[in-house]
């Protein structure tokens, strides 16, 4: 075997990792959560490319990392409590960002802070409440999946999630990439 | 035929977590608002099912289930540890002496400890890793905690157990599991980027006296968000005994900041000195990562140094040429041309 061989042997191990398939679970553990918004807004207007979840309340239910498995979700806080639309964080709100593999991120918008938000470790722990900061028409949870910031709606359409689904923390919802 | 058994006991204690089965049950008392989890008497709620029932059935099926069945019996019990009573989990965890079970009651149990923000309830696990006279039970115990948020909840618990100590254990099951983990943990749970991870992997590669397992988490465990004192730590590591380790410590400067230029002129002082092909390997790889296009004069000049890697230094040189913008991009296209040429380099090849 020549040497360019045996180099690629003990180096190919090294290659950048794979992006991985994560599951999502609904972010609100009341079985009334559903999801409202898909690919487009309220599924007939324009283009979204998210899920948007609500179970009808304003801060009153936690806020859920969606993530099964432990996964460092990085908080971007700031807004003040509000249950109605708002420019915070050019719209986001308070957030979580959960980054991946090459650009991937999935991220959770519209959190309304309390004594468990913060950047953290953790597996489907609370991340606040269910909330409407940033550009928010009525508490929700918002949910997207992008790839350098361009949001991918495969994760949840590749398991027949749309309008009306169950946002039940108990519900996976989409396979996010990350 | 215990399976059937099983599984209708699992599903039972998973329930909770399932929303068709959920939906005559009252929720979990940490999501309702304060004023009615208050008059939500949890004590007075019947157990679902008793945990010593569980692990008999799940004890069999783990030793000899499918992987897929095994997988499964993992999952489940993962998901029943988030309402199962909390002394009966952590008496299991302490008490366990199959190791495949001890894995996945580890790793239930570190779930639990995830999902309620409470590193203190990893105590008998870590306990385990470190102390139990059996080395498949401590393997068993490390691998566990495997992508669950372990470097950040171990230096919660004060540092006691962590994993530049387990990575000492006399047995390499346990010391590969520590690379593995941490390997794990910096892809799952962090995308491949945090600043105490990639300080828990220098550490650990430093305090290891397991050159192949030093290696591999250098090589693995990206140093972009280091600090001065561990890149240093790593540069040094070029000038090991062991050659394993010295490639580990070449890949690794590879994603380090780039800073001053001091990085690449370690490298480059260590290419003329060496005298293994891997670490001469790992150094054209590393000055190519580092400064990408602008790395070109920098492995010209070292052409014939080493006139065997000269092939080697040409491809990236034609590579890097690219000007491809992101590394994993240029790595891609160097692998694959590696590939072709060795495919070439077989005599049989038309
Ligand atoms: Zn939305």
């Amino acid at each position: 075997m020549k040497l360019a061989s045996l180099i690629l042997i003990a180096l190919v191990a090294f290659a950048s990792p794979a992006a991985i398939a994560a599951t999502a679970r609904g972010p609100i553990c009341d079985t009334r959560a559903r999801v409202g918004s898909t690919t487009y807004y309220s599924c007939s207007g324009s283009y979204h490319g998210a899920l948007d979840m609500s179970n009808g309340t304003c801060n009153s239910w936690n806020h859920r990392g969606m993530l099964v498995g432990s996964r460092y979700y990085r908080y971007y806080g700031g807004c003040g409590q509000s249950c109605s639309a708002t420019s915070c964080n050019g719209g986001a709100g308070n957030y979580v960002v959960v980054s991946g593999s090459n650009g991937w991120q999935f991220r959770q918008l519209h959190i309304g802070a309390n004594g468990s938000s913060g950047s953290k470790t953790c597996d489907r722990c609370a991340l606040g409440l269910v909330s409407s900061t940033g550009q928010s028409y009525g508490a929700h949870v918002h949910a997207d999946n992008r790839r350098y910031g361009t949001r991918m709606t495969a994760w949840y359409t590749s398991v027949g999630t749309t309008c009306g689904r169950s946002a039940y923390c108990g519900n996976v919802v989409g396979n996010p990439t990350l | 035929m215990l399976r059937p058994a099983l599984l209708a006991t699992l599903l039972l204690a998973a329930a909770p977590a399932r929303g068709d089965v959920a939906a005559d049950l009252p929720p979990d008392v940490a999501d309702l608002p304060p004023d009615v989890a208050d008059l939500d008497d949890r004590a007075a709620a019947p157990a679902l099912c008793a945990l010593p029932a569980m692990l008999d059935a799940a004890r069999a099926g783990l030793a000899d289930g499918s992987d897929a069945y095994r997988r499964y019996l993992a999952a489940l019990l993962q998901e029943a540890a988030l309402t199962l009573p909390e002394a009966d989990l952590l008496d299991a965890v302490a008490s366990e002496r199959d190791p495949a079970l001890l894995e996945v009651l580890g790793r239930a149990l570190a779930t639990r400890a995830s999902h309620a923000e409470d590193p203190g309830l990893l105590q008998p696990l870590l306990d385990r890793a470190a102390l139990d006279g059996d080395p498949a039970l401590r393997a068993a115990a490390v691998r566990a905690l495997r992508a669950t948020g372990s470097v950040e909840a171990m230096a919660a618990l004060g540092g006691g157990v962590d994993y530049a100590l387990l990575v000492q254990d006399p047995v390499p099951e346990v010391r590969a599991a520590v690379a593995d983990n941490l390997i794990a943990e910096n892809r799952d749970v962090y995308g491949g980027r945090d600043a105490r991870l990639t300080a828990a992997a220098v550490e650990v590669a430093t305090a290891a006296t397991d050159g192949q397992v030093a290696a591999r988490v250098l090589a693995e465990i990206p140093l972009d968000t280091a600090t001065p004192d561990a890149v240093a730590a790593v540069t040094a590591a070029l000038a090991a005994d062991d050659p394993a380790r010295r490639a580990g410590a070449a890949l690794a400067l590879g994603s380090a900041p780039p800073g001053d230029g001091a990085t690449a002129r370690a490298l480059v002082a260590r290419y003329h000195r060496d005298d293994d092909a891997t670490v001469r390997a790992a150094i054209l790889r590393a000055l190519a990562r580092l400064g990408q296009a602008s790395a070109i004069p920098t492995l010209r000049a070292l052409r014939g140094v080493a006139p065997a890697l000269d092939p080697e230094l040409d491809l990236w040189l034609d590579v890097l040429g690219l000007e491809l913008q992101e590394w994993h991009l240029i790595l891609r296209e160097k692998l694959r041309r590696a590939a072709r040429a060795a495919q070439h380099d077989t005599p049989d090849t038309p």
